[in-house]
């Protein structure tokens, strides 16, 4: 991983999460953690420390509003993107108070992911 | 779009068999050529223009001629020239149910004059007709509080059928009143100031493999986890969708993680219906309560 700047993938989608991931790794040198729901988001960034987090909210275990939070408790400089299905005002909100710094709405285009790993990391 | 209301018609009178149906479709898809194929054909638009149509397509609630236009590749006129030919798919249709002896000829013409008087249609009108007005004329979900937010849900099902897997099926509405079962279901709950049960389910693990292929443009050498997971996501996307084009009429809703069960039986449900979506390829039901 030395040299590569990592992103973190939190989706319960098997599929949303290997279309992101193949996404991802095309658009440049970056190594992708994937977890799928909202605990494993917060166990894998306590340990891997990634420079980037793609946040889905609903989820089983622990929705991805409550990690974002408690990764954001963990760290403060976390870089969080919600990236979920359900973009209403109420989810927005919620997850910027929560420390999310920005919001793409399923289904996201390439174009949109690529300025995200651009300007975050 | 024609064939496919009229399709629906026939199917809904009871004249056409959804197997029928599938055949017929699935012919007339082998004939008709395509908006684009028509447009590079007459050397309206280039090879380049299409595909970046195509592109936007997968991105927006558009049809190709509406995004062709916006874009500049194609002026109004030259998009109604295209139409006008491209019209005429539907006497492939007609060709194939009279070919087949579904219906004679005069059977069919009859009832497709009913057809047209009966939705104020002639033949200068028929890019009139939209998903809207489909389902206007032949969705009841009874005199229910319900009626209305499941008529949205099933609409924007339609456009999502359009916009994610660029094929709309034919339906089928159907109140049930016993036990409903399938093989196989993924299903989401919907929350807040009303709760809706919401699922795909189906008997027909070919077809329910088929969806996902479409779904997540990929072919799946069975229906294994990832194919179920693609069903599922685009059920989550849907109702997704759904919430946010809810919540912009000031209602706040939640939804659930998906679940998928096989062999799932649901008893006696008050206000549950199936909706039969039925493509050339297979049928996939949408279970809702």
């Amino acid at each position: 991983m030395s040299g590569k700047k990592t992103v973190l993938i939190c989706d319960d989608s098997i599929t949303s999460r290997k279309r992101l991931k193949k996404t991802i790794i095309s658009k440049g040198n970056y190594a992708v953690f994937e977890a799928e729901n909202g605990q494993k988001a917060v166990d894998l960034y306590k340990s891997e420390m990634p420079n980037l987090v793609f946040m889905d909210i609903v989820m089983p275990v622990k929705d991805g509003l409550q990690a974002t939070k408690e990764i954001r408790d963990f760290d403060e400089k976390a870089k969080i993107v919600i990236l979920s299905s359900v973009g209403t005002k109420e989810n927005l909100k919620e997850a910027l108070t929560h420390g999310a710094m920005d919001f793409i709405q399923k289904p996201w285009d390439e174009d949109h992911i690529e300025s995200m790993l651009r300007k975050l990391i | 779009m024609f064939s496919q209301y009229f399709g629906q018609y026939l199917l809904n009178k009871g004249l056409l068999s959804a197997q029928q149906l599938r055949d017929a479709f699935e012919h007339e898809k082998n004939t008709k050529v395509k908006l684009g194929v028509l447009a590079m054909n007459a050397g309206f638009m280039s090879a380049e223009q299409i595909e970046k149509v195509y592109k936007q397509q997968s991105k927006v609630d558009e049809k190709f001629g509406e995004i062709a236009v916006k874009n500049g590749y194609l002026s109004e006129t030259q998009l109604k020239k295209l139409l006008s030919t491209q019209k005429q798919g539907h006497l492939v249709l007609s060709q194939y149910i009279v070919d087949k002896g579904y219906m004679s000829l005069t059977q069919l013409d009859t009832t497709m004059k009913e057809y047209m008087k009966s939705r104020n249609l002639n033949i200068r009108n028929l890019d009139d007709l939209n998903i809207e007005k489909l389902l206007n004329n032949y969705i009841n979900f009874g005199d229910t509080l319900w009626h209305k937010i499941y008529w949205e849900y099933v609409s924007l099902l339609l456009r999502n059928c359009m916009r994610f897997i660029s094929d709309v099926p034919v339906i089928q509405v159907e109140r049930v009143d016993e036990a409903y079962y399938s093989e196989w279901m993924v299903s989401q709950r919907i929350f807040g100031k009303f709760s809706m049960f919401t699922s795909f389910a189906s008997n027909d693990l070919g077809a329910a493999k088929h969806l996902a292929e479409l779904f997540n443009k990929e072919a799946f050498a069975s229906f294994d986890e990832y194919a179920q997971d693609g069903i599922s996501e685009f059920l989550n996307l849907h109702n997704g969708i759904f919430l946010v084009n809810i919540s912009n009429s000031g209602v706040a809703l939640d939804m659930a993680p998906q679940h998928i069960s096989t062999c799932e039986k649901l008893d006696e449900l008050p206000e549950c219906y199936k909706i039969t979506l039925t493509w050339i390829w297979g049928e996939v039901d949408m279970v809702i309560y």
